[in-house]
């Protein structure tokens, strides 16, 4: 019984950051359909932004949040805007899309180990204390970045299936000519929805950051496992990638408090690659 | 050669777009499948050539007196038996050259395997003779360059299949995209062939004119279901075929 | 010098790995994001064989192929019947299980200890790195020689096909999953064998070599010089390795303090390279639409022309931003003629895709699909 309490809190404390990734990196591969491997880069940012703000500017952590996200968001923009909208209008297909993503992600990543350097940045934590919850202890920091992206993720949730906006999002990623014929602005929906992705990406990034460390390989040491979690979520369901993302850090939680912590990694990767085969050539 | 369907359905919600008892073809040369849009019939076809999984039924195809189940067959061991069909989409090789697409429908895998990987293709006198009459009969601006324009694509996806040399051939649609001389040339092609007792063809076509000069025998699908069939004429002053498709 | 010749073979081993991967993506359309996984398999099975098990050469670099021929069927049998993104997250998983299992797997591997000494298979003193280097060009000429031919021969033509349109090649009666197969493993053997190859001139593995950026590196040489053509992954490895691991680090006057930015300043050049080949000429550098036997005889010319666009397209790139908007577009597979230069113009071209006049031009529109 304490194994199974202790991995499921481990779990969903530790896949917090997951959980963000996934949902942002879902709504991109929802709407454009490709992988788009810089969005990793996009956590990478989230947690410099971030860090800027905090070590840099000695603003408090909780604070610097909110300009960290929203430069996220606004450097997700500008990917979409100048580079992969035009090659999207070019005619690019899809699996070029993804090598394309992945040497914009090289651009950003090294780009920034030039300007920054490679060394880890750790930020300034914010006073913390421990909660004992059934028997498990929580930092504090770790429940408000839970009840964080418990907000967002309900946020997000309710713009996709209840709202006006979400509902041309949806119609756009199902079928983008019909889309267009009822009014739908696609330029404007798209930018709006790579703002909300990239800042959740940022988020992702921020409490990865806090809870461990900041260096320039953290975005893409999270995006495989983003990317894992997303298509076996179910492309464009935020529900899908939530819950995944949960299994996904309560199974790695479990497999860790049991064996070495790679092992976890590797059960996951091979449950992925064996799901991929069970579900055959509808990866959507 | 006789291919037979029963029980086929398919559905894809709680509705079924396809739904038939029983419907065989091959007996007649060249016969015709007609029907509203929504009818079912390119996913009849589907079914057929193992494109499509049916959800329930069988499809049993009959060569030299022995029966195949389609059914557990892939799509290309379905090819092998002699059941080809032309793509109502233009669908083609976009880096092969007409004349490469032709020779690469023709060659037989077992001159593909790896041992033929670092031979240039040696050529074959009899193929690149079929091959140019082929090319010779239509007016394709270069045989040698890439398919160009939709139709000499469409033509070429026709003529990708009369060169594996079918024994029952399903055309989607042949005359979409095409100009009317170039439908009648290939018309007059197929049909020459089924003369001679090569292959017997079920054509898919809304362009009726079509159906009525060259099809000997009709098949009338509507809303998944095969409500009639017969000769030419039969089908053309039938009740039900008015009411439901020809609008009168 | 000696260290010239280990980054001339390193530089070998790399075109090797992109030729593989030129048959696997270019020809076949499978996007292997896994390629450091079957070269790293390969590399530490030979190190395992000739290190834990004392084999011979010989017998260790059968083995090692052995190894990889087993694991590339199980993943081509798993994977290949997905789409290609479903390929590439699901190859791109296989090597990260391998780079993990091989830290994890101590017993076998001595983990981030690091496994060595791998021997050449014969030693001539100070000749053995410089008989090696000659060797591994034997090898990868043989491969190159062998892709030129494939190209040129009907299963170059299936498997073409096969890219372009399986459902299509199946109709006409290919054994489209068969083929891939088949075509997977060879060349997954090929990534292998070159990885038991590149054993001897490490000489002591670590897992810090089995990392996604030797995949990245291959696939950026490959998309940039030419992935559908024949010479395109020499000349793109001659292009990223060759300038800036070669070139650069031998003879580069770059100070001390300078030279530590090298490296992260090549792979964003990389991605700088990437991004403008695939927005202003995705097919890379060499175009297909050429006959290989037409470039053959400029290849120098070839490789010229091929650092020139670079050049440009590195100092394009950085205005994309302004230029993109608004261009016309030519769209990514379509094929220039063969009266085209190698030299093509990185500007796009309206028009190469405009319907010629020919005799059978359509004269009503193809009805479009509808499920019905």
């Amino acid at each position: 019984m304490s194994f199974a309490v202790d991995s499921l809190f481990i779990g969903i404390l530790q896949a917090s950051p997951l959980i963000l990734a996934a949902i942002g990196f879902t709504l991109i591969y929802y709407l454009n359909g490709f992988i788009n491997f810089a969005y990793g880069e996009g956590i990478t940012f989230g947690a410099y932004f971030a860090s800027l703000f905090n070590v840099a500017f000695g603003l408090s952590f909780y604070i610097s949040i909110v300009p960290a996200a929203i430069l996220s968001g606004l450097l997700s923009v500008a990917t979409y805007l100048f580079v992969f909208r035009p090659a999207m209008q070019r005619g690019i297909k899809p699996s070029e899309l993804i090598i394309l993503s992945v040497g914009l992600s090289f651009v950003l990543r090294y780009g920034l180990i030039l300007l920054v350097g490679a060394e880890n940045v750790y930020m300034d934590e914010p006073p913390i204390e421990f909660f004992n919850l059934i028997g498990v202890g929580a930092t504090s920091l770790q429940l408000i970045a839970l009840i964080l992206v418990a907000a967002f993720a309900f946020n997000l949730y309710w713009i996709i299936y209840h709202t006006g906006f979400g509902e041309k999002v949806r119609g756009l990623a199902d079928n983008p000519e019909l889309a267009r014929v009822c009014g739908i602005n696609p330029h404007e929906v798209s930018v709006k929805v790579w703002f909300v992705a990239g800042a959740a990406a940022g988020l992702a990034g921020i409490f990865q950051g806090v809870f461990a460390l900041v260096n320039p390989l953290m975005g893409w040491n999270l995006i495989l496992i983003t990317v894992m979690v997303s298509i076996i979520g179910g492309v464009g369901s935020v529900r899908g990638a939530l819950i995944a993302a949960v299994v996904a850090g309560v199974l790695t939680a479990a497999i860790t408090l049991l064996t070495k912590p790679l092992y976890a990694e590797v059960a996951l990767l091979a449950a992925f690659i064996l799901i991929l085969w069970r579900r055959g050539a509808r990866v959507v | 050669m006789k291919l037979t369907a029963s029980g086929l359905s398919k559905s894809y919600t709680a509705h079924p777009v396809l739904n038939i008892q029983e419907i065989m073809f091959g007996g007649h040369g060249i016969e015709g499948l007609i029907g509203p849009n929504g009818a079912g019939k390119s996913t009849l076809l589907g079914c057929l050539t193992r494109r499509i999984p049916p959800t329930t039924g069988s499809v049993t195809f009959e060569r030299d007196g022995q029966d195949h189940d389609l059914i557990s067959l892939s799509s290309h061991q379905v090819a092998q038996l002699g059941l080809v069909k032309t793509n109502q989409r233009i669908q083609g090789f976009e880096s092969l050259t007409i004349r490469d697409q032709l020779r690469m429908a023709a060659t037989p895998p077992q001159r593909e395997g790896w041992r033929f990987s670092w031979k240039p293709d040696p050529g074959d006198p009899e193929l690149e003779a079929t091959i140019d009459g082929l090319l010779d009969r239509f007016p394709f601006s270069n045989p040698d360059g890439f398919a160009k324009s939709g139709g000499e694509k469409k033509l070429v996806d026709i003529l990708r299949c009369l060169i594996v040399k079918p024994k029952m051939l399903l055309m989607d649609e042949p005359a979409a995209g095409l100009p009317d001389e170039i439908t009648q040339e290939v018309m007059g092609l197929v049909r020459s062939m089924v003369e001679e007792g090569e292959l017997v063809v079920l054509i898919i076509e809304h362009d009726l004119e079509l159906i009525w000069n060259n099809c000997d025998y009709v098949h009338f699908l509507s809303e998944g279901e095969l409500l009639f069939q017969g000769d030419p004429d039969e089908v053309k002053n039938n009740r039900v075929v008015a009411e439901k498709y020809m609008g009168v | 010098m000696a260290y010239l010749v280990f980054s001339l073979s390193l530089l070998l081993i790399y075109v090797g790995l992109a030729l593989a991967l030129h048959i696997q993506f270019g020809l076949l359309g499978i996007p292997n994001f896994g390629v450091v996984g079957f070269w790293g398999l390969g590399m530490y099975a030979m190190g395992v064989f000739q290190v834990q098990l004392d084999l011979s050469f010989v017998d260790a670099i059968v083995l090692s192929v052995a190894c990889v021929a087993a694991a590339s069927w199980v993943i081509g049998r798993l994977v290949l019947r997905l789409d290609a993104q479903g390929i590439l997250c699901a190859t791109i998983a296989f090597s990260a299980i391998v780079a993990l299992l091989i830290v994890t797997e101590k017993w076998m591997t001595m983990g981030v200890v690091g496994l060595g000494t791998i021997k050449y298979p014969v030693r001539i003193g100070g000749a053995t790195e410089y008989l090696y280097f000659f060797f591994l060009i034997a090898v990868v000429a043989a491969l190159q020689l062998f892709t030129l031919r494939l190209h040129k021969s009907t299963t170059g033509r299936l498997l073409l096909a096969i890219r372009d349109n399986e459902e299509v090649a199946a109709s006409l009666g290919k054994d489209t999953y068969a083929v891939k197969t088949f075509w997977f493993v060879i060349t997954c053997i090929a990534m292998g064998l070159l990885g038991a190859l590149s054993a001897p001139l490490n000489q002591f593995l670590t897992p810090n070599m089995i990392v996604p950026s030797v995949t990245f590196a291959v696939w950026i040489a490959l998309v940039l010089g030419g992935k559908e053509h024949s010479l395109g992954a020499v000349v793109g490895v001659f292009i990223t390795f060759g300038i800036f691991d070669i070139l650069i680090e031998t003879y580069a006057p770059v100070t001390p303090e300078l030279a530590v930015y090298v490296p992260n300043f090549k792979l964003f050049v990389y991605g700088l390279l990437l991004v403008g080949v695939l927005m202003f000429k995705p097919v890379g550098l060499l175009d297909p639409g050429l006959p290989p036997e037409a470039v053959i005889g400029k290849g120098i010319e070839g490789v010229r022309t091929g650092v020139a666009l670079g050049r440009r397209l590195v100092a394009s790139s950085v205005s994309t931003a302004k230029t993109t908007s608004g261009t016309t577009g030519k769209t990514g597979s379509s094929s220039s003629g063969p009266d085209e230069s190698p030299a093509v113009t990185a500007t796009a071209e309206p028009g190469a895709s405009a319907p010629e006049a020919d005799g059978i031009s359509q004269a009503k529109d193809p009805t479009p699909e509808k499920p019905s």
